[in-house]
């Protein structure tokens, strides 16, 4: 895998987020995904430096939107996985499962998160 | 090409200039002190010029307080004393040294009047070679010059050409920084009065003024999600107090990441390829 291709830790929870979000992943939605489900609290200015920088990588792909009440006209950007993108995130997964191998007895096992 | 490699050059041409005009400068400096003495030499020098002290640490006090009283002089070369012939009738005892000078002047017990100790040492261009600045001494004919100002030499005028540089290369930045930041100020102005119609939220003034400028004009996005969930977080029952203090939290802590991809598009512009390879 070339260097370019493994995202970085934020990078992959923004395409997590993307994927999950689907049809309504705009800046604003991905913020409070990405708040909401790590708990700490996300600046948008992040957020959106993320989704540039990956769709300067070809990861993603933006598309301007509607606009809506409070936006003051200004219309909001979609934002998609493509292909290239869904490949990133499953060589970056792959590479911290193979990362975590051997590490059970002190992290405990993988995907067990406790009940909210 | 990565921002890194980019900065790595800029950096790198930056105090490579640093390094080399300063010398390059220096050099031409004086070498228009030198011209500026060939050429006044060349002119009418005073015949009431005094005598000058034999050389030690007498003639040195004499140069240093004749500089010193050239303060308002307009030419850089001014003429200050003749070199005095050896007195007739006399013996004189030539030191090599100062040190073989001063156990010469020490001897005075044992010394006959008709004895007298001088130096035989060229004249140092400069009056204190470790002083950052001082006064130049030079020797033409029986005629002894010095300039008329105290002045960085060698080494010392490298340095003041750098320091000059430095500061130059400081106004430019922040003059440059002043225009755009200036300009762009101007522009979320202009942005912040186009985005408040009839039922948009009255978000708090500097903070979304601080966005506009960081962002610029082409941020559309960005501005109107944190519009937006401002909106929504009022509607959900925030007050406006907590409104107000979560979108200034926002835009401050955006503004890290927006200014560091700021600097990182401009760093990654392709005109810096034609300097770099693509890694």
């Amino acid at each position: 895998m070339a260097k370019g291709d493994f995202l970085g830790e934020f990078e992959y929870i923004v395409m997590l987020s993307l994927i999950r979000l689907g049809d309504d992943a705009y800046g604003m939605t991905v913020r409070q995904d990405i708040e909401e489900r790590t708990g700490r609290p996300t600046a948008v200015g992040a957020v959106y430096a993320a989704l540039e920088r990956l769709e300067e990588k070809g990861y993603i792909k933006s598309t301007a939107g509607e606009t809506t009440r409070g936006r003051g006209g200004r219309s909001k950007t979609y934002y998609a996985v493509n292909k290239t993108g869904l490949q990133a995130v499953r060589q970056t997964r792959t590479v911290f499962r193979r990362m975590e191998k051997g590490t059970e007895t002190k992290l405990g096992p993988a995907f067990r998160l406790k009940a909210a | 090409m990565r921002p890194l490699a980019t900065a790595t050059i800029l950096g790198g041409a930056l105090g490579a200039l640093l390094l080399t005009v300063p010398n390059w400068t220096a050099r031409i400096a004086e070498a228009q002190r030198e011209a500026a003495f060939e050429s006044r030499v060349r002119s009418a020098i005073p015949a009431d010029l005094p005598l000058c002290p034999l050389p030690g640490p007498q003639r040195d006090a004499f140069l240093d307080k004749s500089a010193a009283a050239l303060k308002n002089s307009r030419d850089l070369w001014i003429p200050v004393c003749r070199i005095a012939p050896l007195p007739g009738k006399r013996i004189v005892i030539v030191a090599k040294t100062r040190a073989e000078l001063s156990d010469c002047m020490d001897a005075t017990v044992y010394r006959p009047d008709n004895v007298i100790c001088a130096l035989d040492e060229p004249l140092d261009l400069l009056g204190d070679s470790k002083a950052t600045h001082t006064w130049a001494r030079r020797e033409s004919g029986e005629v002894i010059w010095t300039t008329s100002r105290s002045l960085a030499w060698q080494d010392h005028l490298v340095f003041e050409h750098r320091q000059w540089m430095m500061l130059a290369f400081l106004l430019l930045g922040a003059a440059t920084a002043l225009v755009f930041g200036a300009w762009r100020l101007h522009g979320a102005f202009a942005l912040r009065a186009a985005c408040h119609g009839p039922g948009e939220p009255d978000l708090p003034r500097h903070s979304e003024l601080l966005l506009h400028w960081v962002l610029g004009r082409n941020a559309n996005a960005l501005p109107g999600d944190l519009g937006e969930e401002y909106l929504s977080k009022l509607e959900d029952g925030l007050t406006r107090k907590q409104a107000d203090l979560w979108y200034r939290q926002q835009v401050f802590y955006s503004i890290a990441p927006v200014a560091a991809r700021l600097v990182e598009t401009a760093l990654t512009h392709p005109i810096w390829r034609m300097f770099v390879r693509r890694g």
